[in-house]
């Protein structure tokens, strides 16, 4: 069965080209463009990994990365933080609240993130 | 103890608000500054008490002496805060230009990337779709150049330390180059890559380091030159070698080399795009990462950078 990935992420052109390229390396993804509905899909669908940008609609990234480790069915998945900020503050808070890695974007290419993601999930299983 | 006390103090007077040490806080410096001054007033008066006789001039002096104290102390803080507030507001714009700039950027070389990998798309295509990628890539890279400058007086930053394989970084950079250097005929060699180094210390800064000299030794080599990238380990320190067999540097371009914005007179003969901002920031980011820079060039048969950085165990 194929692994399931929820990427949380406001940009509808990154939901396309990553959400795509990770469609078509085998992943099922489930996509949520705002904080809210990230919360609800992941502990409706429990993915086995979550993608999560940071400056989001509704609700901050920070915000829902801890309530995801709040949540018994929600906080041993791992969390990939995807964002363009590299503020020192948000990068450690990121780590504090649990989060697996934290990636910066423009620092990546598309096939590197795939490439993440797949050891991310290799390393978890 | 000492670390809670100074945050305690950092909290009540509200430094934390410039995101700055207690040493370096405005409010922190007045409250110093007012205690030598009541130090240097009692020691004033005791002092012309024993030499002068009147009592009142003794204490029109202490007087002076508080308020022209004060005075100094009140300017200095102030400027002091002025400053700190212009630093945290060029620290939020920083932020935003990374995030509101970078993130269009992102978007498009994404998609372009996408595109040539389809197997739908036509070789033209793709010959269309690079040119998208490779030039948001090259924006996206001047951006990070400005912002690494931008950055480079925040320790913060610097802070970020995880631990990776330097092997793997390296050949992560000559991937990412392969393109650039087989379209401009030049051959990538590694030596002694064999041995795996593990560093800990800040990847993402290292990378920008060796990706400025990796692309540097391309842009200026001669055609059907070499780049050659070796590691050294000594005991303490690993030794980071990227040698062309390009154009050199002249004796008068070696005195500003590392400076911020100055290129070389034959190398703005060979790329007109440069910034001038490459061997700068690999020069600070080095020294930040507590590592040295330093080269040997020989004008028309090329040069070698060497970065040295420690091993920690």
């Amino acid at each position: 069965m194929a692994q399931k990935i929820l990427f949380i992420e406001d940009e509808s052109a990154l939901q396309k080209s990553l959400g795509d390229l990770l469609r078509e390396k085998g992943f099922e993804v489930i996509s949520a463009v705002d904080g809210q509905t990230g919360l609800r899909l992941a502990k409706e669908n429990l993915p086995d990994l979550i993608l999560l940008d940071l400056i989001l609609p509704r609700l901050h990234g920070l915000e829902l990365l801890k309530k995801l480790k709040e949540d018994k069915n929600t906080k041993n998945i791992p969390v990939v933080i995807l964002t363009n900020l590299e503020n020192i503050k948000d990068v450690e808070k990121a780590i504090e609240l649990g989060a697996t890695a934290y990636l910066v974007k423009a620092n990546y290419s598309l096939e590197e993130i795939a490439e993440k993601v797949k050891k991310t999930l290799e390393h978890e299983s | 103890m000492l670390r809670k006390i100074s945050k305690k103090i950092t909290y009540f007077l509200g430094c934390e608000k410039y995101d700055l040490p207690l040493w370096e806080c405005p409010s922190f410096l007045f409250i110093l500054m007012g205690a030598v001054n009541i130090l240097s007033c009692i020691y004033f008066y005791l002092l012309g008490s024993r030499y002068i006789e009147d009592p009142r001039i003794v204490a029109l002096g202490t007087l002076v002496i508080a308020v022209i104290w004060f005075v100094i102390s009140f300017s200095i803080t102030r400027g002091l805060e002025e400053l700190a507030q212009v630093n945290k507001v060029k620290e939020e714009f920083i932020d935003i230009v990374s995030h509101q700039l970078r993130t269009p950027l992102t978007n498009l070389k994404w998609a372009a990337e996408f595109l040539i990998g389809r197997e739908e798309s036509t070789e033209e295509n793709k010959e269309y779709y690079s040119i998208i990628k490779d030039n948001s890539q090259r924006l996206e890279n001047l951006l990070n150049d400005l912002l690494i400058v931008a950055r480079l007086r925040e320790n913060g930053v610097f802070k970020i330390q995880e631990k990776f394989s330097l092997n793997e970084l390296i050949e992560e950079v000559i991937r990412s180059h392969r393109a650039f250097a087989d379209a401009s005929n030049i051959q990538i060699e590694t030596e002694s890559l064999e041995e795996p180094v593990v560093l800990a210390t800040n990847r993402t800064m290292l990378k920008t380091v060796l990706e400025n000299l990796v692309n540097n030794a391309i842009t200026y080599n001669k055609p059907q030159g070499k780049v050659k990238i070796s590691l050294k380990r000594e005991p303490k320190r690993i030794i980071i070698a990227v040698a062309d067999t390009g154009i050199g540097i002249s004796k008068q371009d070696q005195k500003y080399l590392f400076q911020k914005f100055y290129r070389g007179s034959n190398a703005t003969q060979i790329n007109t795009r440069g910034t001038g901002l490459g061997l700068y920031i690999v020069k600070e980011v080095v020294k930040k990462l507590g590592g040295k820079v330093w080269y040997k060039t020989k004008l028309g048969k090329g040069s070698t950078f060497y970065i040295s950085l420690p091993i920690k165990t």
